[in-house]
């Protein structure tokens, strides 16, 4: 630095810089081979190959697109992850992403594909499914419908009968249950993404284990006091708020400006609940009211929950088509 | 076969004339020919970055990358402001823009920024994990951060996100603060992002009282003790593990205090936890010399209004080694444009543009006027 005025003397020894280490090379290629169902053959599949079609969802984490294969010509989704390059993180994503691997047995995951390294990002390629269920969700709404206790029903059997699958075959728990990560499809299917994803990938992008005030969140992850580790319990809590989320048409708590409104509402006040003149039966209600037990140490793991009347009775309803349903919502185009 | 697409333009380009091709870590790089040698060096929270030479001038500069600057209406926003603060801002202690280019050859095509900046040798996190600095070292250091940080505020500018991987120093101990991506950014559209939360203040990390410049104050106490100590002062997983983490260090806060926090909840919860008093920083940082734990219990005070400016942090004995009051500049007036608007995506792309192309016209001018300084000698 030239110094104007008074000469100032320099600290006397020079600080060591540090090596600039070979910035690691993420133990990806920028390729990877994908099966799309366990019968088909394998196909490479270069990320120079895929041709964008449509943006289906951005947030914090990075950016999911709609691809085509322009050889093949198949399509799938896409999610692309900034990845922080170092070695701890490199290995635990790795890991991650073996386990999304391995949960290709679960007809209630969204299938994973393969994943690949490309302009700084991490590339997870995934089935692409018709809509998210907050989309969905809130387009009912805008076009006057409500979401039957049948969907309901559905939904929430598909979603458990999943986390429950993953947590009793792989160990695995989701830790991000929430309307977004809910996928469906014209079929009627209902599956789970970021399965393992959310676990690391998108906190890598927050730097830490827990991002800012999560709606989602049990009390036992909020309050200082009785602070746990993660277990199943906490996705149950997540469930029932995504239940009431879409059975009433909002989330059931207010946006909070401070951690502390959060920790005052989720922690110290009763639990949202479904509403009586919502006209859902005594045992959705009982439902969710289960899933929102305050206390996790009474609130019911995925046996108990899918042994409920609630989750029978979605097994066995056979007038309502999922489908159907899907497609009449998302054919009708919303008027202002 | 397929149509072309943005993607496809970005994976498979055709640079333009004076820009060429390379391809780093699985990136794909357009810069000028200028810029040669190009070498990875890192990867923040916005971008890559590689170190290059510059043939025009000689030197060594960084090479940053924006890590999809068009992605969403905010990251737009974000990288102009940044663009933005960086032409304005002309001080030793804080980055300079030395060129900013797009290798896209037209508005509508812009997919990429590139900002280019003088190489410093190493951040701040990265010195330290190799080294612990002597008293001397950390006296320079921290009063650069203040140097810089005076300046800035002199213009009304927020740093907000001050931590050891956003300030640069070479071997000489000088010292630049580097990105500014999250200065003046409103808390709203912040909602999802996450910083790292080590280093800021509580009133702007738990949002329970309007904050003001001395949340980077804070900022620097953090990094003093952090210098002094070689660990993180405050690593909290959460908001109220932050909390409980600084007020296990600060002690909880007094009636006095309590009274300035607008928030009703965070108050009703501070005055139900158990009572805990203020650490001893004469035990907390036993290495420490009588003068830094003075500052450090300055500056790392709960009440922003008790905290010092930056300008009043100069100005303690600590820092007497280096303070000069005739050379800490202030900024003069500053344009940035922040009534600038857009609502979308293609808005941000013209408004980039245009200042990219303003900044290229004002350096060929500078260029011109140095061509004439050497006809005339």
């Amino acid at each position: 630095m030239e110094r104007k005025g008074r000469e100032r003397k320099l600290p006397g020894m020079k600080i060591v810089m540090p090596t600039p280490v070979e910035t690691p090379t993420m133990n990806l290629e920028d390729r990877c081979l994908i099966k799309l169902t366990n019968e088909s053959e394998e196909i490479e599949i270069a990320a120079t190959d895929l041709v964008v079609l449509e943006e289906l969802g951005k947030g914090g984490y990075g950016i999911v697109e709609k691809m085509q294969h322009r050889q093949s010509g198949i399509i799938m989704a896409v999610k692309r992850i900034k990845s922080s390059i170092n070695d701890q993180s490199q290995k635990q994503m790795l890991n991650e992403l073996d386990a999304c691997r391995r949960s290709d047995c679960c007809p209630q995951m969204v299938r994973f594909y393969g994943a690949m390294f490309r302009e700084g990002d991490v590339w997870i390629c995934m089935e692409v499914m018709d809509t998210s269920l907050d989309k969905f969700y809130r387009h009912a709404y805008k076009i006057g419908k409500h979401i039957p206790e049948p969907f309901i029903g559905k939904m929430a059997l598909s979603v458990i009968e999943g986390l429950n699958f993953m947590k009793e075959q792989l160990n695995l728990i989701h830790r991000d249950v929430k309307p977004s990560n809910i996928l469906l499809n014209r079929h009627g299917q209902v599956k789970i993404c970021d399965f393992g994803i959310s676990g690391h990938l998108t906190n890598s992008m927050a730097k830490t284990v827990q991002a800012g005030c999560k709606p989602y969140m049990p009390p036992e992850r909020i309050d200082g006091e009785t602070k746990s580790a993660y277990d199943v319990r906490a996705d149950v809590w997540s469930l029932g708020i995504t239940i009431i989320e879409i059975a009433v048409g909002t989330h059931p708590y207010a946006n909070w400006k401070t951690p502390f409104e959060q920790l005052k509402q989720v922690v110290k006040e009763p639990p949202p609940k479904l509403p009586m003149e919502s006209g859902f039966s005594v045992d959705c209600q009982y439902f969710v009211k289960r899933c929102l037990e305050k206390d996790y140490n009474e609130r019911p793991k995925y046996p108990e929950l899918l042994a409920m009347p609630f989750m029978e009775q979605a097994r066995n309803e056979k007038q309502f088509s999922m489908a159907r349903f899907i497609n009449e919502i998302l054919d009708t185009v919303w008027r202002r | 076969m397929f149509p072309q697409t943005t993607m496809d333009h970005i994976l498979h380009p055709t640079p333009r004339e004076g820009y060429y091709v390379v391809e780093l870590n699985r990136s794909v790089w357009v810069v000028p020919n200028y810029y040669i040698n190009l070498t990875p060096i890192g990867t923040g929270a916005y971008g890559t970055v590689c170190a290059a030479e510059c043939t025009r001038s000689g030197t060594r500069v960084a090479i940053k990358k924006f890590n999809r600057p068009f992605q969403s209406i905010i990251h737009a926003r974000r990288t102009y402001r940044e663009l933005r603060l960086l032409r304005c801002m002309c001080h030793e202690n804080i980055i300079d823009l030395l060129d900013v280019f797009t290798p896209n050859e037209n508005v509508n095509d812009i997919e990429d920024v590139y900002f280019v900046s003088m190489l410093m040798g190493a951040d701040l996190s990265n010195i330290l994990k190799i080294q612990r600095l002597n008293d001397d070292h950390i006296q320079f250091l921290v009063y650069q951060i203040l140097r810089g940080l005076k300046y800035i505020h002199s213009a009304d500018i927020i740093h907000r996100d001050l931590k050891p991987s956003n300030i640069a120093v070479n071997e000489d101990c000088e010292l630049k603060i580097l990105d500014f991506g999250l200065a003046r950014q409103t808390d709203s559209e912040m909602t999802g992002y996450v910083a790292t939360r080590w280093y800021r203040a509580p009133e702007i990390m738990l949002n329970w009282m309007h904050y003001t410049q001395t949340v980077d104050v804070w900022s620097v106490g953090c990094i003093l003790a952090e210098l002094i100590t070689g660990k993180t002062l405050f690593p909290g997983s959460d908001h109220i593990d932050q909390l409980t983490r600084i007020m296990s260090v600060t002690g909880t806060p007094d009636e006095e205090f309590l009274k300035k926090i607008s928030s009703e909840e965070a108050r009703n919860y501070i005055r139900n936890l158990p009572k805990m008093t203020r650490r001893d920083f004469k035990r907390l940082f036993a290495q420490a010399t009588p003068q830094a734990i003075d500052l450090l219990e300055k500056m790392l005070h709960l009440d922003p209004d008790r905290r010092p400016t930056a300008k009043e942090a100069m100005e303690h004995e600590y820092l007497a080694a280096y303070h000069d009051e005739t050379d800490e500049p202030i900024a003069e007036e500053m344009d940035l444009n922040d009534d600038v608007r857009a609502d979308t995506i293609d808005e941000w792309k013209k408004i980039i543009w245009e200042e990219i192309s303003d900044f290229q016209k004002n350096v060929a001018f500078a260029d011109e006027e140095e061509d004439e300084e050497k006809m005339e000698s």
